[in-house]
């Protein structure tokens, strides 16, 4: 597993609580693992609970229609990247 | 008036509560046994899938656990039965969260919360879980949850002539409401039954409605305080003293239905 940056894993902390991922810490999301589909096996409804709570942690908008949203959702490093370039 | 009686056979009972995991659990408390020195959290039914389980807040998860083991002790497919899932309080605390959203300046809502937040809840996970096409109906009734769920149930079970699930629930109120409604304990109950001419094993029950304006709950036979607390505070709790006549089925039980009705169950062996 790759290792986390201190803002990856406040990333990381972010998604357990807001999915409530059961038996998971947030140490142990792996930052280049894929989040959706056969990596940590989140789905839709998720990525709206993860864009409703960087909105109200980060003050960040994910829009479903914006260009790089697609790659934002990749991993939880791709979308730390993301909510720090546009925070 | 005539009253009508309406009667169904009792073939599988579930139960889970912060003390007990089961009917043999809970039968063990009423039988007087000394309380597990550790509270449970909350159930992990393995039927619902692991997705939808942690969006599952503690009464759908209450509810559907109890439910899940009556279907097994039943001996029967969970998908072919009709059910009744009532509580008398709801998930306070997502009607916590609701207003609170609501009146803060950010209004976004969870939409896991808001999927949650219907009195069918539990109901909807229970039917998705389990595959069934079969009718589910959601009572709540406050302090008459269960007198009007035994009621409803044994009307559906005799008139569709079909077995029947029903599940009482109630969780602890959130803290914001503790000033009107006192309950804080967790607690469910799963019944089912078939009617009462089936070929099945079991406890044959007879309901009927009388008038009756002066009814209340009946006193329990346990002298625990926590089964004390349970019955006083919880309204889905109030199955406790159908749960006592299942043990000692003499004589019957009085529960209060409306301000002018009362519900009179017996019970064979």
């Amino acid at each position: 597993m790759a290792t986390q940056t201190a803002s990856e894993l406040k990333m990381a902390q972010l998604l357990v609580d807001a999915l409530n991922l059961e038996d998971m810490e947030a140490e142990e999301i792996d930052p280049e693992e894929q989040l959706f589909g056969d990596g940590l096996g989140l789905d839709s409804i998720d990525a709206l609970e993860i864009s409703l709570a960087i909105s109200k942690e980060y003050g960040v908008q994910i829009k479903a229609e914006d260009e790089g949203t697609r790659e934002a959702f990749e991993t939880l490093r791709s979308l730390t990247a993301f909510v720090e370039k546009n925070k | 008036m005539q009253a009508k009686e309406l009667k169904c056979k009792i073939v599988g009972v579930g139960a889970w509560g912060s003390y007990f995991e089961n009917w043999q659990g809970l039968q063990a408390l009423l039988n007087g046994a000394a309380l597990p020195e550790t509270k449970l959290k909350g159930p992990k039914p393995g039927i619902i899938p692991a997705n939808e389980r942690r969006r599952a807040p503690l009464p759908v998860r209450l509810a559907v656990e109890s439910s899940w083991q009556a279907t097994k002790e039943a001996g029967v497919e969970p998908n072919t039965l009709t059910c009744v899932f009532v509580s008398g309080l709801g998930d306070t605390d997502l009607t916590d969260y609701m207003c609170k959203t609501l009146a803060s300046e950010h209004k976004e809502l969870s939409p896991t919360k808001f999927h949650n937040s219907v009195h069918n809840a539990p109901a909807g996970y229970w039917t998705i879980s389990t595959g069934t096409m079969c009718a589910a109906n959601s009572v709540a009734g406050y302090e008459a949850s269960v007198s009007l769920t035994l009621l409803e149930a044994m009307i559906q079970c005799e008139t569709e002539h079909s077995p029947m699930l029903l599940t009482f629930y109630d969780a602890p109120v959130a803290d914001i409401l503790t000033p009107v409604l006192a309950n804080q304990e967790t607690f469910a109950f799963s019944l089912v039954v078939f009617p009462h001419d089936a070929n099945v094993q079991g406890q044959l029950v007879t309901a009927r409605v009388k008038q009756d304006e002066q009814a209340t709950w009946p006193a329990l036979r346990s002298n625990s305080d926590y089964i004390g607390q349970l019955y006083a505070k919880n309204p889905a709790a109030k199955v406790l003293c159908l749960a006592e006549l299942l043990k000692h089925p003499e004589g019957q039980i009085v529960m209060p239905l409306s301000s002018g009705t009362a519900l009179t169950i017996s019970c064979e062996e």
